[in-house]
């Protein structure tokens, strides 16, 4: 394939879209990773930034109960609702006071306990735990409750789970805020209380995971993104949102949380970003390709186009070109006749200043010997050429040929005509002074044959009988016969071109054909005789009518016939018959001849033609050719038709023609 | 003996005519053009003139005009022998009063003689004819 302009168009658009497609996906993905690390390093500083607020309040309690052992329970709860912690701190359940209990003081713990419980009446207060005779007790002094699922209880073991238990060992141990493993749907953040060197008790708050999750999430804003949490163990603790959706940009984050280490898992969803800034990148490949296929076609359009003007102006130039060059004055019409083109040559042949021609300016130009109008009208409406006389304008003799346009090959729709106009006043001249030179040559060719001929008659006359050298004598008559011929070929181009040119006049009469047959048979008998061929005529039955023709020319046409006959026929007859036949008389010239070759007969009434078949086979001893050309000029002159009837090699020929009969009163 | 006067321009034609009528009996006088044409006519009083038509100076119709203009050629029978083919022409000779309009390649000068004669012993006859009825 040849490359064009418009692949490597195309190429460069595509390329160009292919760069900006991976441009924009990297930056759309860039970005993307961007705002969720963005996002999720905030919700990772929100969530420690929250606990770090969750152990300064452990802390603050761990010194409240610290400083003194007789916190009542009133004013831990005081404290508590009056530092808003109930409210401002959503994923906390419970605070708990728990309290060391020694088994010498657990019968005042209990007293202390029911004696409180009916002071304020309120049964839920009550804990129905039973417990086992132990040394020392861990017991809840008080649990306030921060989820209004959550009781407010007191006196129960706060050991009880093994995994709060856990939480309290390694608390005294480290003597730090410890967490606690999972406990239901949360942990516990566990604070030891020491009174002077000796653990008094904890301080516990209670939280839930997928609470605390959320306030971080909500507070973040970052609604898009999944938070996982997952302990050490690769549990998972909590997630928001569902795990189908976080399968894209995962970020993994460590968080130490009171001696415990967690991890934080990002994901954001697919759709992090609006959906049009995802698909953007996709918009701009495909549209991007679209664009290069337009361009693409467009330039091939384009350059199939202007190829094709190319071609076309190539062609309207040669067109233009060649009608100016065109000889004759040139005219191309649309339907209407209006014109559509013509050549320089036309205001030549005119001698016009006119550069503008209309068909009625042509017409004007013509003056009135030519109806132009009529003409293209006629031409349109016919589909056929109109091949109009020679007309004279002023001392100028004009032609003007008139054609339709086919728009595909003669006959198919016409998309208008054509005109051209053709000065012949030189054609015409050069004619007439052909014709004069012809008439001029030939009578002056006549004169000193006459003196030949005259001369050499003469002499066979007056001295024939007194030369007895039969040499001498031959030699006489063929100077004679030859001169004879010679004036014979003379007078049959003087009367070839008065014929052609019209200028015969033909003395038209009644006249009876019998008698001229008779006569011009009568010529060719003594020839007749001497070739031993048979020469009929064949008188019709029936008197003939009489015709209306010129008797010299006649007599000129029966002659040629019937010695054409007699000469090319060697044994056998010649017959001459004639009949009335529609309205003519036609007369038949019939002989035994040599016949004439299929090849040659179309020729046989064109001018110089014999029927042999080359110049070199002619036979030059007969004539000059000119002999049927002559006749059939005679006789169509005079109304009437001539033909060849049928003719064999060897078997014959029969010859026609027809005369038109006279009418009576003519 | 019968007095032809030939007024014919060519030499070879006109020696060739001339010589055939005196062989045939007949005082041939040849001219070379129409005004010694006109003048021996005049002067001569030929029994018939020759006359061709295509000659310089002044041509074979213009002297037939003549002819027939002087009471004295008047009556002088015209024969136009030319090689003049053309019927408009032979139609104006035979108006203007030429007897007859002979081609001469249509006749060998034998045949013009015999035409000749034959053509003056009508004339005679009609003569004669004209005489009794006189």
């Amino acid at each position: 394939m040849k490359v064009r302009a418009e692949h490597i168009v195309f190429l460069i658009f595509f390329s160009i879209t292919l760069f900006v497609w991976q441009t924009f996906s990297g930056s759309v993905r860039t970005t993307d990773s961007l705002r969720n690390m963005a996002a999720a390093e905030k919700m990772k500083t929100l969530a420690a930034f929250r606990m770090d607020e969750y152990v300064a309040i452990m802390r603050a309690m761990q010194g409240l109960y610290a400083s003194s052992t007789g916190v009542t329970r009133d004013e831990f709860r005081t404290f508590i609702y009056a530092s808003g912690l109930d409210t401002q701190y959503q994923g906390v359940r419970s605070f708990t006071y728990v309290q060391k209990v020694r088994k010498s003081e657990l019968p005042g713990f209990i007293n202390a306990l029911t004696r409180e419980l009916t002071v304020g009446g309120n049964e839920n207060y009550l804990s129905t735990t039973v417990y086992a005779d132990k040394e020392s007790y861990l017991l809840n002094n008080y649990i306030v409750p921060m989820h209004e699922e959550t009781p407010h209880t007191f006196g129960a073991e706060a050991d009880a789970d093994p995994v709060i238990a856990q939480a309290m060992t390694a608390a005294e141990k480290s003597g730090e805020l410890t967490a606690s493993g999972t406990v239901g749907s949360g942990f516990m953040l566990v604070m030891p209380v020491f009174t002077a060197s000796h653990l008094s008790g904890y301080v516990i708050m209670q939280l839930d995971y997928t609470q605390l999750a959320q306030a971080v999430v909500d507070t973040a804003g970052a609604s898009s993104i999944t938070m996982k949490a997952t302990d050490s163990a690769g549990q998972t603790l909590f997630t928001t949102g569902t795990e189908g959706d976080s399968s894209r940009n995962i970020w993994t984050t460590p968080l130490i949380i009171a001696g415990r280490e967690w991890t934080l898992t990002f994901a954001a969803k697919p759709a992090s970003q609006t959906d049009y800034e995802h698909r953007m990148p996709w918009y701009i490949l495909g549209g991007g390709t679209v664009m290069s296929l337009l361009i693409y076609s467009v330039i091939a359009g384009m350059r199939r186009e202007a190829i094709k003007n190319d071609e076309l102006v190539k062609g309207q130039a040669t067109l233009t070109s060649s009608i100016e060059s065109f000889p004759r004055g040139f005219v191309i019409t649309d339907p209407q006749g209006k014109f559509v083109l013509h050549n320089g040559v036309l205001a030549k042949i005119l001698k016009s200043k006119e550069v503008a021609w209309t068909l009625e300016k042509l017409e004007d130009e013509f003056g009135k010997d030519y109806d132009l109008v009529g003409a293209i009208k006629k031409c349109l409406s016919d589909k056929k050429p109109i091949d109009s006389p020679e007309f004279l304008r002023g001392n100028q003799w004009l032609k003007v040929y008139v054609a339709p346009n086919y728009l595909q090959g003669a006959g198919s729709d016409v998309i208008g005509a054509m005109i051209t106009v053709d000065d012949i006043t030189e054609a015409k001249a050069l004619t007439r002074s052909r014709d004069e030179f012809f008439s001029i040559a030939s009578h002056e060719l006549r004169t000193p044959l006459t003196t030949i001929r005259g001369n050499a008659d003469m002499l066979s006359d007056y001295y024939g009988d007194k030369v007895k050298d039969p040499d001498f004598r031959e030699m006489v008559s063929d100077i004679s016969e030859s001169s004879t011929r010679l004036i014979e070929i003379v007078n049959d181009f003087l009367n070839m071109g008065r014929l052609e040119q019209g200028k015969m006049n033909f003395a038209l009469a009644p006249i009876d054909l019998s008698q001229l047959i008779a006569e011009a048979v009568s010529e060719y008998t003594d020839t007749a005789k001497r070739r031993k061929i048979a020469l009929h005529w064949v008188k019709p039955t029936t008197e003939l009518p009489l015709v209306k023709a010129d008797p010299d020319r006649v007599r000129q046409v029966l002659v040629n016939l019937i010695g054409n006959a007699v000469k090319f026929t060697d044994e056998g007859s010649v017959t001459i018959s004639a009949e009335m036949k529609e309205g003519k008389v036609g007369v038949t010239v019939a002989d035994t001849g040599r016949g004439i070759l299929p090849a040659n007969q179309g020729l046989l009434f064109r001018k110089f033609q014999q029927a042999g078949t080359s110049l070199l086979t002619r036979d030059t001893t007969k004539g000059t050719g000119l002999g049927l050309y002559i006749s059939k000029l005679i006789i169509e002159g005079m109304g009437g038709d001539i033909k060849l009837v049928d003719s064999r090699p060897n078997k014959g020929s029969v010859f026609a023609f027809t005369l038109p009969i006279a009418r009576r009163n003519s | 003996m019968k007095k032809i006067l030939l007024i014919e321009d060519d030499p070879f034609v006109g020696r060739m005519y001339r010589r055939v009528f005196s062989m045939n009996g007949y005082e041939a006088i040849w001219v070379w053009n129409g005004a010694d044409g006109l003048a021996k006519a005049k002067s001569e009083q030929p029994d018939l003139i020759l006359l061709d038509i295509m000659m310089p100076v002044m041509n074979g119709l213009e002297v037939l005009d003549r002819l027939k203009e002087m009471t004295a050629t008047r009556d002088i029978p015209v024969v136009i022998l030319t090689n003049l083919a053309v019927p408009e022409e032979i139609e104006i000779a035979l108006s203007k009063g030429a007897e007859k309009y002979l081609i001469k390649s249509d006749y060998g000068p034998k045949q013009v003689v015999t035409l000749i004669t034959q053509l003056l012993g009508e004339k005679k006859t009609a003569y004669f004819n004209d005489a009794e009825v006189y």
